[in-house]
C-alpha cells in the first residue's frame, strides 16, 4: 500500500465525500509535482560534475530548446485559434429568431473557453512533461556514472532501411 | 469493401497453418503488437508496428511519481509517447533486458523464437501522437533481441501525421493527425506489411468474395472473475470480426493475421465531450479500420484469415481508458503495484490468443 493509499484508508469513508476526495487527489499530485522537482534539484547537484561533459551539456542545451519550441508552438496554436474565432464572428449573418441569436453567440463563447481549456491544459502537461523526462535523464545519468560504463550511450544511430537502400541506389 | 451481416456467429475453425501467424496493429495497438508477439513469439513469423514503442515502455522510469500507477501513466504519455528530446525517449537496452528477464520468469515465450521473425515498424515523420524517436527505439530494442537487421524494414520516411496509410481517396490527408487516424498515401500500408512479414504475394483483389463475420468477443472472456467483469477490465468490446476467404472456408491451407486497430478506432468507440460519453454526435469511423485499411483484399488473394479483435472505451472509477486503447500502460490489471499487461496472462493477450487458437492458429 502507498502512503497516499495509507492516509486514505486511514478515514473513514463518511468524512470522504466526493469533493473532498477529488481535492485530495489534486492535492496528491501536486504533491508528486513538488516532490520530482525536489528530487529532480537533489539529482542535479549530484551529478553536477557530469555537466563538464561536452556531450552532458549538449543534452542539457537540446532540452532547453525542445521545451522552448513547445512553447512557441502553443503560443502559434492559442493566436491561430483566436483567429479562427475572430473569422468566424465576422462571417456571422443576422439571426432570424432570438434563440438562433443567442445560440450563435454562445457558440462563440464556448469556442473560447474550449481554446483557453486546451490551453491551460497544455500548459499543465508541458510542466508534467519536462518534469518527467529531466528527471529521466538526470536518473540515467545518474545509473551510468554509478555503472562506469566504457559503452556509449543507446545511440540513436537508427538510420531508415528504406532510406539506406535509397541511398546505396 | 467487404459487407457483413447482422449475424453474430461462433468463431469457426479453420485449416491453419500453426506457426505462421502474424500481428500488426497501429499505436496502442501497436505497442499491444509488440506484446503479443514477444508474450507468444512461438505463434508467430513477424509482426508490423505502425507507431510503437517496445515492451514494457511504461516502466521504463518509476521513479516518475510514488504511486506506481501515477508513473505507468506519465512514463506512457511523457517517455513512451512524447518524449522532448531522443535522450528522454524508452531506453532500448533496459527494455531488451527487461523482456529477457520477462522470458526468464516464463512470463512470455523463450526470446529465441523470435530470431527468424520478420518486422516492418514504421513512424511518419510528421507523427506528433508516438514521436519518432520513441519508435526508432523500438527498431533498437528488437535489433537487441537478436532480430536479424536484414528482416527489419524500418521507414521513417513518409511525411504522414499518426495514421494507418491506404489510398482511399476519403481518408485524411497523409500528413494529419487526427480520428479516424486512416490517412491517405501513394501505398496500401496493410499490404507492404503482410509482404514484409510473409514475403512475395499475389496482388490484393478487387472484389472479396470471402466473408466477414461478427463474432462474440465476450466468451474469450469467460476466464474473467466476477469483479474484474464488473469492472470491464478487459475494456474489450461485445463483438470482433473476422475475415474468412472463400477458399479457406471451404477447406483450402490458410494463414491468420491479426490486425489491431488504434486508440479510438474500434467499431462502438465515441467520443467524450466534457468528460461525458457523446452519443449524439458520435464520430462515425465505425468498422473503418475493419473493412477500408486493406488487408482483406490482399488477405483473400492470399488465403490468409484476418482477425480484428475490438476494445473499447471504458472509464468507470475502475478501469480508465476512455479512447478505447490496447493496454500497454496496465489499467487492465487489478493489482496497480505490479500490473500485468504483457505477459502471457494479461487479460486482453489471453484473449487474443485464444481467439488464434480457436481459429486452429
Amino acid at each position: 500500500m502507498s502512503f497516499y493509499d495509507a492516509i486514505s484508508a486511514a478515514i473513514p469513508q463518511a468524512l470522504q465525500p466526493a469533493g473532498a476526495q477529488r481535492l485530495n487527489g489534486l492535492t496528491q499530485l501536486y504533491a508528486q509535482s513538488a516532490s520530482r522537482q525536489w528530487q529532480n534539484g537533489l539529482n542535479t547537484v549530484a551529478v553536477l560534475p557530469a555537466y563538464a561533459n561536452p556531450e552532458t551539456l549538449f543534452e542539457a542545451w537540446a532540452l532547453q530548446q525542445a521545451v522552448w519550441q513547445r512553447l512557441q508552438k502553443q503560443g502559434e496554436q492559442w493566436w491561430n485559434g483566436l483567429a479562427t474565432i475572430y473569422a468566424e464572428r465576422d462571417e456571422l449573418r443576422r439571426a432570424n429568431t432570438v434563440s438562433k441569436f443567442f445560440e450563435q453567440e454562445y457558440n462563440l463563447y464556448a469556442q473560447f473557453g474550449e481554446l483557453v481549456g486546451d490551453q491551460f491544459t497544455s500548459l499543465l502537461e508541458l510542466a508534467d512533461n519536462i518534469q518527467v523526462d529531466y528527471g529521466y535523464w538526470i536518473a540515467q545519468k545518474q545509473a551510468a556514472a554509478v555503472q562506469q560504463s566504457k559503452v556509449p550511450a543507446s545511440a540513436d544511430g537508427v538510420a531508415s532501411t528504406r532510406r539506406k537502400q535509397a541511398n546505396a541506389a | 469493401m467487404v459487407a457483413t451481416d447482422s449475424k453474430v456467429v461462433k468463431l469457426g475453425r479453420y485449416n491453419v497453418q500453426q506457426g505462421q501467424s502474424s500481428v500488426s496493429g497501429l499505436s496502442s495497438g501497436a505497442f499491444m503488437t509488440v506484446q503479443l508477439h514477444l508474450a507468444h513469439s512461438a505463434s508467430f513469423v513477424g509482426a508490423g508496428i505502425i507507431a510503437g514503442g517496445p515492451f514494457r515502455c511504461a516502466e521504463s522510469f518509476p521513479g516518475a511519481a510514488p504511486v506506481a500507477e501515477d508513473a505507468y501513466i506519465q512514463n506512457s504519455l511523457y517517455i513512451c509517447l512524447n518524449p522532448l528530446v531522443p535522450h528522454t525517449a524508452p531506453n532500448a537496452e533496459h527494455l531488451a533486458q527487461l523482456a529477457r528477464q520477462t522470458a526468464a520468469a516464463g512470463e512470455i515465450d523463450p526470446v529465441e523464437h523470435l530470431g527468424d521473425d520478420k518486422v516492418y515498424i514504421f513512424t511518419g515523420s510528421k507523427d506528433e501522437v508516438v514521436f519518432s524517436d520513441t519508435v526508432a527505439r523500438t527498431k533498437r530494442f528488437y535489433e537487441l533481441l537478436g532480430i536479424k537487421a536484414e528482416h527489419i524494414d524500418y521507414d521513417d520516411t513518409v511525411p504522414a501525421g499518426h495514421s494507418i496509410i491506404t489510398q482511399n481517396p476519403e481518408d485524411s490527408p497523409l500528413g494529419t493527425n487526427q480520428p479516424p487516424y486512416i490517412n491517405q498515401g501513394d501505398f496500401v500500408q496493410s499490404h507492404r506489411i503482410l509482404e514484409h512479414i510473409h514475403g512475395k504475394l499475389k496482388p490484393a483483389v478487387e472484389r472479396p468474395t470471402g466473408r466477414l463475420v461478427r463474432f462474440d468477443q465476450r466468451e474469450f472472456l469467460d476466464f474473467l472473475a466476477d469483479d474484474d467483469k464488473k469492472a470491464r477490465r478487459d475494456s474489450m468490446s461485445d463483438f470482433g470480426y473476422a475475415y474468412i476467404p472463400k477458399a479457406v472456408e471451404d477447406g483450402e491451407p490458410a494463414r491468420v493475421h491479426i490486425a489491431l486497430h488504434g486508440c479510438k478506432q474500434g467499431y462502438n468507440y465515441v467520443e467524450y465531450t466534457n468528460g461525458r460519453r457523446d452519443t449524439q454526435s458520435s464520430p462515425p469511423y465505425g468498422n473503418r479500420y475493419v473493412t477500408t485499411t486493406g488487408y482483406n483484399e490482399l488477405a483473400d488473394a492470399n488465403n490468409f484469415i484476418i482477425l480484428y479483435p475490438q476494445a473499447e472505451g471504458t472509464d468507470n472509477g475502475y478501469t480508465q481508458n476512455p479512447e478505447g486503447c490496447w493496454d500497454w500502460w496496465g489499467y487492465s490489471s487489478a493489482n496497480a503495484q505490479r500490473p500485468d499487461y504483457y505477459s502471457r496472462s494479461a487479460i486482453q493477450i489471453r484473449a487474443i490468443h485464444d481467439m488464434l487458437k480457436r481459429l486452429g492458429g
